[in-house]
């Protein structure tokens, strides 16, 4: 259960976000004016977000590197298609989104055994035994799983963003997300997790 | 069998998250103790308590320079114009593209080796539509074209008469009412024009694009005429008797 702190901090974020697709909405608008730098502020502002995103979804930084820079030069040309009556962060998120996974499809790039007992570095050798546990469990689930988490849980989207972003609806994000952990509940029975 | 299968696949995951093989029978009494929504509520409450590892990069100015290279490259012809390769990129289109081409290929093959090799002749046409040879008008002279395109489908004859001009361009089309019937004429297109109608008699003046059609139903077996005369600026341009048969 969350903590009221918690959901405090969840709702102090959206209407952050809120306030932020205003301006990205003017940026947007002063792009398609021509100005073409005003891009630079949306590049600034989210693209590590994006690579943070595309990492947690492919687990590769170089490549992830390479797929940010395709996302937001696709954005750039598809952003006459941007409607103004979504978020700009939903709508570069969801061209995130798909970039990844074409990846990974490409690549057959399939988080297996061999990758998961490799995985060792900095930031996982702080996290305890648990959490470990937990993050093997997300990387094992099937990709249309794994993306919710990532979404919801590490970049705490709402699940309204979430399904914006998915371009699903909000009560397919919430069976998605209980399938989701019923999965890893399974997995994590087997291991010492409980 | 599906459940067991399952089964063996969440092993299998278990067995990768771990790196240690664990029996069935390996859970601690702590498992056992615990309901499933406890355990759901357990792995709800990590998820939200997960390391929000995120790292500061800056590809700004490779993004924007590949942008600003897009933006400033020249105009691309419009058959290597990228919505071409959008278009074409799903595998199915692809080969839809390729087998409609196909089709047409060998039908046009088909079509030309049947009928011996000759390029198409309007005596050839048969069936519902074709021709009337030999009564077409063309006439083209400072700004001012002028066509004539007749055809006949079944018993009726289609007079089409196609006029871009500057000035204004009257025709006047007279026939014998005992030899043919008016089915109808009117402009098919908005415009600069007027027309009249008397008996065995039709006037009509247009300029600019202009599109009148007339549509009579021969009712003679005899040979028959029909005379369209052409006038520009009262000027007479064009006179020719048209034969329909």
């Amino acid at each position: 259960m969350k903590t009221e702190n918690e959901t405090e901090i969840n709702q102090k974020l959206a209407k952050q976000r809120e306030t932020e697709a205003t301006e990205d909405l003017r940026l947007v608008s002063m792009v398609l004016d021509g100005q073409v730098n005003a891009f630079r502020h949306l590049v600034e502002k989210y693209q590590s977000p994006v690579y943070n995103l595309i990492v947690k979804i492919i687990h590769d930084k170089d490549e992830a590197k390479e797929i940010t820079q395709e996302v937001f030069v696709k954005a750039y040309e598809s952003l006459a298609s941007f409607r103004s009556d979504h978020k700009f962060f939903s709508w570069i998120y969801r061209i995130a989104v798909n970039a990844a996974l074409n990846q990974l499809k490409k690549q057959k790039k399939m988080v297996g055994l061999d990758t998961l007992k490799g995985v060792s570095d900095a930031a996982e050798e702080l996290m305890n035994e648990r959490e470990q546990l937990l993050q093997k469990a997300i990387k094992m689930l099937n990709e249309k799983y794994s993306v919710l988490i990532v979404l919801k849980y590490y970049e705490q989207m709402s699940y309204k963003e979430v399904a914006e972003t998915m371009a699903i609806t909000e009560k397919k994000v919430r069976s998605r997300l209980f399938e989701a952990r019923q999965q890893l509940k399974e997995m994590l029975e087997k291991t010492s997790y409980f | 069998m599906n459940t067991e299968k399952n089964s063996d696949e969440m092993q299998k995951r278990a067995e990768n998250i771990s790196g240690l093989r664990i029996s069935d029978n390996a859970a601690s009494p702590s498992v056992n103790s615990m309901t499933d929504d406890q355990k759901l509520a357990e792995i709800e409450n990590d998820l939200n308590k997960l390391s929000q590892t995120s790292e500061r990069i800056d590809l700004a100015d490779k993004i924007m320079t590949k942008i600003e290279a897009r933006t400033n490259k020249q105009t691309v012809s419009w058959w290597d114009h990228p919505v071409w390769e959008q278009i074409f990129a799903p595998a199915q289109l692809r080969f839809a593209f390729v087998l409609f081409a196909g089709v047409i290929i060998g039908a046009s093959l088909v079509w030309f080796f049947n009928t011996g090799g000759t390029l198409p002749q309007q005596s050839m046409l048969s069936g519902t539509m074709s021709s009337v040879a030999g009564n077409e008008i063309s006439y083209a002279y400072q700004h001012a074209s002028y066509k004539l395109i007749p055809y006949r489908i079944d018993n009726l004859y289609y007079l089409n008469f196609l006029i871009n001009s500057t000035d204004e361009m009257e025709t006047e089309v007279t026939f014998l009412e005992s030899e043919y019937s008016l089915v109808s004429s009117g402009f098919l297109s908005k415009g600069n024009n007027n027309s009249a109608y008397y008996s065995g008699k039709v006037v009509f003046a247009a300029s600019e694009m202009s599109n009148f059609q007339l549509v009579f139903e021969k009712t003679t077996e005899n040979q028959a005429s029909v005379m369209v005369v052409v006038n520009r600026n009262k000027n007479q341009i064009i006179k020719k008797e048209l034969f329909l048969k």
